[in-house]
């Protein structure tokens, strides 16, 4: 204490004698100090590391101006702003959220009209749920689309330009065997004057940069909850494959989703293949008018991600003859059975007839070479 | 550029002399240490050191003189990179084009490099950027070469193939988008020698132009601002593609039930492609570059897109419940949509006096891939003859 005191008592002094005594001593100091202090500012300026440190969101997983466009300056209007609202998850609680928030509002300059945007990218991390309903539509009806691909790499998991999930390793399952995944989505509304909105989602940057915004994020759960790895998650290759086109149906008999014999008996529809592989295949029918599902079907092998739909399968077939077992619920349809040696799981939503899931599954069992799943005459 | 390059040189002696002391005080009235003295020493020095440092950095940013990678092709491929493909690397000359997207905004990008050594034109290796497109041929020696069974595909996913004188690889959707329905892939694609000859590819060099591919579609990847790296694929390549010499007559192309007849087998054996990828060929008796009979299913819809054209021109139309096609005295094609999309199924012969075999191939090979995909049953109903 008493040192301290006679410290700050002699500093006066020193710091007196150590400066120049002179006029021009002085001022020269002055000047170089000036001329430091601006080249320093310069350098930062140019190099883009202002020492104030940048806003970051998702348990610390995204940095602003880190890439993609919800995270920099593009995304904000003049008095746009950008806020975060997250919850980690726990070791006791291992469930959490992040959402970031865009708003931005003003006049527009061609009508005077008030423009307001609201975007939004939320993450969420947690067990997949309990029931049956809930987890497909969670999981099928969300990231199964034909409007998505797998994430690179061969993470477990899916991915687009507007969200994706990954399911985590086995250390994070909880104790009744449930993955516990990370899946995030972009949102958004653009509306102008009393009338007109349209869907206007936050930017995620494509799918590459989307894939590793969602690592990110889960790398940051997993080790909030604890049960992070021993090597972080990684995606290193590029996204290599796109999903294909949508397609027209020309007439009602037409195949749908490269299906022989799987014809929905409409013209209003288009489909869309997302992945065709060993691992999962996806496709999605849809009205041409307003775009809502009409039929969706997905296969899935990739251990982990078919791990996602274990328990909710039932203990008896699906119908007589059928290969495996299997239920049917409001608005979905699951089909769990072995083919070429890994438990495959095949999926319907939108629709419960079994006959369009017959012709789907004894499809993508001829593809994989292992035996039908459904009996013949099955398939519509 | 020339003159500032020369400065240093003009300026040498004073440099290395400024360290010693002046000793002698006396000198001759034009002595340059005479004139060096006094205050035009430090503003020379920092003449000449502004110079050097100028020349330097802008050598440095044209990476000119001594700052020039040793790289070849774009930046991609380092010397050591063509251990395998050259005897002599560090003799090895290039000549290149930097890769541009193409003026019409349709096509996508375009670039090629040739490198060339003491071992004459015949070994040049050339590396080529373009989208694939029939009107450009590519559905003829393009597909001839680069589609044949001599190649491996390479795996993971990719689309992409490799032998020890052909190699190519899609750049990734993710950087360029999904070509169209109707347009091909862009490629990378690097040839080596004129012809692709009739012998069973060498495992090493396969590999060597394996990774050399992928490299050269990392880097072009990246210097059109696309992140990702495609990971080497060789360690997962089985061995280069061999010649199959227990073909049976009732499994031609190792297809059962495929047959021409209970005892009719073909003269010359099949080379079939190995592992699964976007093509399964089947080629015999290559001659220079073009197999005298090929069967061919063209698997991922990105490359059946070069085959639409081919398939919607070719001889007299084929029918079918489903898909399009037409066959020819020498040549049956037909695109039908299969899971994974768009698939091509070709049966070729390239010499005269086959066409009776094609057209007793044609459908039965047609059906067979198409059940081997889960795309079946497909039936074609051919044409009168």
């Amino acid at each position: 204490m008493s040192e301290k005191d006679l410290a700050a008592a002699a500093a006066p002094g020193r710091l007196r004698r150590a400066l120049p005594h002179s006029r021009r001593g002085r001022l020269s100091l002055i000047s170089v100090l000036v001329l430091v202090l601006a080249g320093t500012a310069l350098g930062t300026w140019a190099a883009d590391t202002w020492p104030w440190p940048k806003d970051r969101y998702c348990w610390g997983a995204w940095q602003e101006d880190s890439g993609p466009g919800f995270l920099g300056d593009e995304a904000l209007d003049d008095d746009g702003s950008r806020t975060g609202e997250q919850t980690a998850p726990t070791r006791e609680r291992p469930t959490g959220r992040c959402d970031v928030t865009i708003a931005g509002e003003h006049k527009s300059s061609y009508d005077g009209d008030k423009v307001s945007t609201d975007q939004q990218v939320s993450v969420e991390y947690g067990p997949v749920p309990k029931a049956a309903e809930a987890r497909l539509a969670m999981v099928h009806d969300g990231f199964l689309g034909g409007d998505m691909v797998p994430l690179p790499d061969g993470l477990p998991g899916t991915v687009n330009g507007r969200g994706g999930l990954l399911v985590l390793p086995e250390s994070c399952d909880t104790q009744d065997g449930r993955p516990t995944v990370v899946t995030m989505h972009a949102s958004g509304t653009y509306t102008s004057g009393p009338s007109y909105i349209r869907n206007d989602p936050a930017d995620l940057g494509g799918a590459r940069q989307a894939a590793e915004l969602l690592v990110a994020a889960a790398n940051r759960g997993m080790a909030a909850a604890g049960c992070a790895p021993d090597e972080p998650l990684r995606v290193s290759s590029p996204v290599y494959d796109l999903p294909g086109d949508r397609e027209r149906v020309f007439s009602t008999s037409e195949d749908v989703c490269g299906i022989r014999g799987l014809h929905l008996g409409t013209e209003d529809i288009e489909y869309q293949t997302g992945v065709v592989t060993r691992d999962l295949q996806t496709c999605s029918v849809r009205n041409d008018r307003d775009g809502l599902p009409y039929l969706q079907l997905a296969m899935v092998a990739q251990p982990r991600l078919a791990a996602v739909f274990d328990g909710i399968a039932g203990e008896r077939p699906a119908a007589r003859g059928w290969r495996g077992t299997g239920t049917t619920g409001e608005k979905h349809a699951i089909v769990r059975a072995d083919c070429a040696g890994r438990p495959t799981v095949f999926l319907m939503g939108a629709s419960t007839d079994l006959g369009h899931l017959a012709a789907f599954a004894n499809a993508a069992t001829a593809r994989l070479r292992c035996a039908p799943i459904a009996p013949k005459g099955a398939a519509r | 550029m020339s003159s500032t390059a020369d400065e240093p040189n003009r300026c040498e002696p004073p440099l290395s002399a400024e360290p010693e002391p002046l000793s002698e005080r006396r000198l001759s009235r034009w002595h340059w240490r005479r004139l060096l003295r006094g205050r035009v020493r430090p503003l020379l020095a920092a003449g000449l050191a502004g110079v050097l440092l100028g020349a330097g950095g802008v050598a440095w940013q044209t990476q000119a003189g001594p700052f020039a990678p040793d790289e070849l092709c774009w930046g991609a491929l380092s010397r050591d990179d063509l251990a395998l493909t050259f005897r002599e690397p560090e003799d090895v000359k290039v000549v290149e084009a930097p890769v541009l997207r193409s003026g019409r905004s349709l096509d996508g990008p375009v670039g090629s490099c040739q490198l060339t050594n003491s071992d004459g034109d015949g070994w040049a290796l050339t590396a080529r950027v373009h989208q694939l497109d029939d009107r450009a041929g590519d559905d003829g020696m393009w597909a001839d070469e680069f589609l044949s069974a001599r190649l491996t595909p390479l795996g993971g996913g990719l689309l992409g193939m490799a032998s020890d004188n052909r190699a190519w690889l899609a750049i990734p959707d993710g950087c360029l988008g999904r070509p169209s329905d109707f347009d091909g892939p862009t490629v990378v694609d690097i040839a080596q020698g004129r012809w692709i000859t009739d012998m069973e590819p060498r495992t090493e060099q396969r590999d060597g132009m394996a990774r050399m591919v992928v490299k050269l579609v990392n880097k072009v990847s990246a210097d059109l601002g696309c992140a990702g790296t495609i990971a080497d694929p060789v360690e997962r390549l089985p061995k280069a593609a061999h010649y199959t010499r227990t073909e049976k007559p009732d499994a031609l192309c190792g297809i059962k039930g495929l047959t021409l007849g209970k005892k009719r087998k073909p003269y010359h054996d099949p080379m079939i492609t190995d592992g699964h990828g976007p093509v399964r060929t089947c080629d015999r008796d290559i001659t220079g570059s073009q197999p005298k009979q090929r069967l061919m299913t063209v698997e991922d819809p990105r490359l059946a897109a070069i085959f639409v054209r081919m398939a919607l021109k070719e001889g007299d139309q084929v029918r079918s419940a489903a898909g399009y096609g037409g066959l020819g005295p020498n040549l049956g094609v037909f695109q039908a949509r299969c899971q994974t999309g768009a698939t091509v199924f070709l049966v070729q012969a390239n010499e005269s006096g086959k066409a009776a075999d094609v057209r007793t191939l044609f459908p039965r090979y047609v059906e067979a891939e198409a059940a081997r995909l889960g795309c079946g049953p497909l039936k074609l109903r051919l044409p009168r003859q």
